[in-house]
């Protein structure tokens, strides 16, 4: 473990250190030595002493001023029950309020148009339209489209919003309506609340009734069924289901009841998915999004909705 | 004596202490002590660290027991519970998060990576049903996620008698759990999972809590409680970012 | 069991080297080895997890339970086993005193390995304390802190019965190391377990003080886990392998005492922009620049103490090892100060930038500083002439060099994508895109990213083979032995 010739090393040129005779007593001191011996050998391993390029001086010491100027600008220090304000008085939080007040100072004169609108102007201009419709689409993103689908094309149970088919209305003010209040949302007192009920588990049909019901449906959405049955199923139907699907069976949006002779299905249109929904009933849930949402970003998000059926 | 006087004073300076093991030890312990202390011990001591503001209150038993299963899962890995001061974070998940919305937190799940969406304020925004068939399967209701499935939660029976350690452990640690809160721990568990049960007692011992049947089936399981807890987060403190009261600017 | 190891190092006095204790040392670097396929094989197969969410096996082996187990296993169990064993070689040799006590070292051995499948099993099963590389739950935290506590008392030991004057300055990390872990596993860990015979505890501190302990810890487990231990073992088989002396004593001293001093302050740079007030921010931002100088004066230290033996690294794969690790070291902090600045870090921040960042540390630095240690360690403590196959290092060399820079690049990528995508507002003022929508487009760097670490695997994989080899050849004569590894030229 002879260390070579320390030819062409860059710091300290040293000439190569004395090989000890093998078993022979260290040297006190290595003559050679930039640190006068300052330090033995351990384990074969030497230490030279160069200085720190000057470079790396500056830089280090640059670090130092750069910290003192943060912590004399920003808070920094704990300080008798408090801590350092710093000469900007700046603040995380306070930082965000003079950021959104500059975003709004610096929006483009449309917003300002779109926020002062009311629904019918805004029917009217086709470029508030536009405007709305594109600022929903994140706000659609983060807030509709883990149930309704990133292209708004719904879910099992969470209705299709593409379709132009709307279960509580699909003017504006209906739409908007329901984001405020939400569907059947407890915590909101103005929520939309009607459901279907469980025919058949809260015992007010029979097996029998709903078994034929079943077929009248699917007659009146034109699929294939069993006649006879469904004409059994008629009086059922006018008893029990047309003050909500209305006696067309074409729905009522006061009561978010689906119109049953399309093709539209939010739980299926098979037997056993209408069976289930005779059976056992059926009521999604919305949550309320006043509160959640301002006023604006509601209206934006109305606006993307109407245009996804476009 | 390997240093001697005629070593550069510094070798000379540093030589006390690399010739002695001991001080040398101790002289590491000294130094990485202070900067812990500097930053650490004021968080303690700084009235206005944590915000005052209305609204908080501990976790319900079944919040708790919630969480305890979001920290077993490490759903911390991937989602974050703290919005930061940004306009698009605000904009995108709702009002920044202040440090008084975790002060029950033991421990904290701020997090430290998105690779799903802040939680921060999950509570409220989407259904019930959306939980637990997300939970069941991310995939049945959205496509391209990338989060694993958690389907044994919705058979996982709730072992109920946990919570009164849970509970208790937590006062142990400064959560303010009162007496009465601790001695119905198990009755409000229930309470709040059952929509048939009396609530009344829970609501007043826990203002704002949501009782009801959140996975949709008779039996009591994990999935309860997980939806529980994911449906209150965020959902307690009021106070509104754009007037933030000289406390929150600190 | 011990002395075939005592024949390396130069003369050193009148006195006959002691007999070092190098059995523990054999044992610590075999674990090493089997931890980081383990380790690194759990990291590829959650990187897949990401790609293919459908190999999320519920309830045991989902992302979240499974992470953990990657981390501990790659930090802990990989590197930790890889710095506790070459730092017992290096401080016996360095201090020309064998380890005190007959089995201590080796019930630091089992304890340690005892620990880290206690920890692996308990995420498995939903045992956490969910504080990111603090996971493992009280009991064996407890257990940790008596094995640690042993391991603490060897080294500072074998410091106590040294026949040289002075410390060498890899056993100035080694120690900063081993002392400052301690305090930070206490007092982290401190917890209220449910009942004496529960799993889990409740955390002694809540909310913003809980996070500030915690980020303490963390950034301190990168500062003196994977840092100061990692540079103890860079001052001591650099300098070997290269066959060269420290460049700069000095230099070694200003920097030590600097890192020291001030890793401890920068952990609140983990939690820049959230609800830990401002002036912490500000207090570890700050100390996070202040570190960048001391961190490139170890690099710089490292590089010139080599600078003489650039020749080398064309012939000799091991330095070549050490040398890449050296500037990586280098690239990782400097980009460490970096995302520590508040506005960089409100881009980086929750994106695959950090996790970018982290990997260029441990696969680069951290990674190949202990492949080279390994190569260094091998042969001498089995007494062979070398490493089996030399090619075999070659080839784990450009394999895992490939991967570093597919893993780093396809996530900074994605991170700063993510960044910039999460912030964007359309012309009109409003938010271009939606979270899913930056899922979706992270998708290919996930794949990218696991192909990166499947190369790195496959490094590693080769290196176990190597090592498996060299260690199963039949022994040869004393004489060959003796011979310490020749440096390949």
């Amino acid at each position: 473990m002879t260390p070579p010739p320390d030819e062409g090393r860059l710091g300290d040129q040293l000439p190569p250190r004395p090989t000890p005779p093998p078993g022979g007593p260290a040297p006190e001191r290595d003559p050679h030595s930039p640190l006068r011996n300052a330090l033995p050998e351990f384990d074969g391993i030497r230490e030279l002493d160069s200085s720190p390029p000057k470079v790396w001086t500056y830089l280090y010491l640059l670090t130092f001023l750069a910290s003192l100027w943060l912590w004399f600008a920003y808070p920094a220090w704990p300080w008798f029950g408090g801590a350092t304000r710093g000469y900007f008085e700046w603040s995380s939080r306070a930082e965000l309020s003079r950021a959104v007040e500059q975003a709004e100072a610096g929006a483009p004169p449309i917003a300002r148009r779109f926020a002062a609108a009311s629904w019918d102007e805004i029917n009217a201009d086709p470029e508030l339209r536009g405007y709305g419709a594109a600022a929903g689409r994140g706000l659609f993103g983060e807030n509709c489209a883990p149930c309704h689908g990133i292209d708004g094309r719904g879910n099992l149970g969470f209705p299709n919003l593409t379709d132009g088919d709307w279960l509580w209305g699909g003017t504006p003010e209906a739409i908007e309506q329901t984001l405020h209040v939400g569907i059947r949302w407890a915590a909101s007192p103005d929520t939309r609340t009607s459901l279907m009920p469980g025919f058949g588990a809260q015992r007010m049909l029979e097996q029998r009734q709903v078994l034929d019901l079943v077929e009248w449906v699917r007659a009146a959405s034109g699929q294939e069924h069993d006649a006879a049955a469904a004409a059994r199923a008629a009086p059922a139907f006018l008893e029990n289901c047309a003050s909500c699907h209305g006696e067309d069976a074409r729905g009522n949006q006061e009561m978010g009841a689906p119109n049953l002779t399309d093709a539209v299905w939010l739980y299926g249109g098979g037997r056993k998915e209408i069976y289930e929904s005779l059976w056992h009933g059926r009521g999604g849930v919305m949550p309320a999004f006043a509160g959640r949402l301002s006023e604006d970003m509601i209206r934006k998000l109305v606006l993307h909705l109407r245009s996804l059926g476009e | 004596m390997a240093t001697d006087n005629s070593s550069p004073r510094f070798a000379r300076l540093h030589g006390r202490f690399e010739r002695r093991a001991i001080r040398f030890t101790l002289a590491i312990l000294g130094v990485i002590s202070v900067g812990g202390i500097v930053e650490i011990a004021p968080l303690f001591a700084i009235e206005g660290t944590v915000e005052k503001v209305a609204g908080m209150r501990p976790y319900t038993p079944l919040e708790l027991v919630g969480r305890g299963i979001y920290i077993r899962e490490g759903c911390y890995v991937c989602h974050s519970q703290q919005i930061r001061p940004f306009r698009d974070e605000v904009e995108r998940y709702g009002p920044y998060s202040l440090a008084a919305e975790s002060m029950y937190d033991h421990p904290f799940q701020w997090g430290s990576k998105r690779t799903g969406p802040d939680l921060a304020r999950i509570g409220n925004k989407y259904s019930d049903d959306w939980h637990v068939r997300h939970l069941i399967d991310p995939r049945d209701v959205v496509a391209a996620s990338i989060m694993p499935s958690y389907a044994f939660l919705a058979s996982a029976p709730l072992p109920v008698e946990q919570v009164d350690r849970l509970m208790r452990a937590h006062g142990r640690v400064g959560v303010p759990y009162t007496e009465e809160q601790v001695a119905n721990a198990r009755a409000d568990l229930l309470a709040q999972a059952d929509p048939e049960a009396d609530s009344s007692g829970l609501m007043e011992r826990y203002p704002k809590a949501q009782a009801r049947n959140f996975d949709g089936q008779p039996r009591l399981t994990e999935m309860d409680a997980l939806v529980a807890y994911l449906q209150m987060l965020g959902t307690l403190a009021e106070f509104d970012w754009r007037r933030p009261s000289p406390e929150m600017l600190r | 069991m011990s002395g075939t190891g005592t024949q390396v190092g130069a003369f050193q006095g009148a006195e006959a080297p002691p007999d070092y204790d190098d059995h523990v040392v054999r044992l610590f670097i075999l674990a090493s080895v089997f931890w980081a396929l383990v380790g690194m094989a759990m990291g590829v197969f959650i990187a897949a997890q990401m790609v293919w969410p459908q190999l999320n096996a519920e309830p045991w082996f989902t992302f979240g339970r499974l992470r953990p187990v990657h981390t501990s296993g790659v930090v802990f169990a990989f590197g930790g086993n890889a710095v506790i064993g070459t730092s017992l070689y290096c401080v016996q040799r360095t201090c020309r005193a064998r380890l005190p006590g007959r089995f201590a070292a080796e019930f630091v051995f089992w304890g340690y390995q005892f620990f880290i499948v206690l920890a692996a099993l308990g995420y498995v099963m939903g045992v956490t304390q969910s504080r990111e590389y603090a996971e493992p739950e009280w009991l064996t935290d407890l257990w940790l802190a008596v094995v640690w506590l042993t391991y603490l008392g060897i080294f500072v030991g074998t410091l106590l019965r040294r026949r040289e004057p002075h410390i060498y300055v890899a056993n100035w990390y080694y120690l900063a190391f081993v002392v400052a872990v301690t305090i930070l596993h206490v007092v982290n860990n401190l917890a209220v377990p449910l009942a004496w015979n529960e799993s889990n505890s409740v955390s002694l501190f809540g909310g913003v003080q809980d996070a500030m302990t915690q980020w303490w810890y963390g950034h301190n487990a990168v500062g003196f886990f994977l840092t100061a231990g990692f540079l103890g073992i860079m001052y001591y088989y650099l300098p070997k392998q290269a066959d060269a002396p420290i460049w700069s004593y000095r230099l070694s001293i200003i920097s030590f005492w600097s890192l020291v001093f001030m890793y401890m302050w920068a952990g609140p740079h983990h939690l820049h922009y959230t609800s830990l007030p401002d002036w912490v921010q500000t207090l570890g931002m700050t100390f996070t620049i202040m570190l960048w100088m001391p961190s490139w004066a170890s690099a710089l230290n490292g590089f010139m103490t080599a600078s003489g033996r650039w020749d080398r690294l064309r012939t000799d794969p091991v330095l070549r090892f050490m040398i890449v690790a050296v500037v990586f070291y280098a690239v990782a902090t400097f980009e460490g100060p970096f995302m520590g600045v508040r506005t960089v870090n409100g881009l980086s921040h929750y994106t695959e930038w950090t996790i970018s960042h982290v990997h260029s540390g441990a696969l680069g630095w951290n990674g190949f500083i202990v492949f080279g240690a390994i190569y260094y360690l091998v042969p001498r403590i089995w007494g062979r002439p070398g490493m089996h196959s030399r090619a075999a290092i070659e080839w784990h060399f450009w394999l895992g060099l490939a991967g570093i820079m597919l893993y780093v690049t396809a996530m900074w990528g994605a991170g700063v994508m993510q960044g910039l995508m999460w912030r964007a507002y359309t012309s009109l003022g409003f938010l271009r895109y939606s979270f899913l929508d930056t899922v979706i487009a992270a998708k290919p760097y996930y794949l990218m990213r696991f192909l990166g670490g499947l190369l790195y695997l496959g490094g590693a994989a080769v290196m176990a083979w190597n090592v498996w080899r060299t260690v199963s050849e039949p022994q040869p004569s004393t004489a060959e032995a003796a011979a310490p590894a020749a440096p390949a030229e």
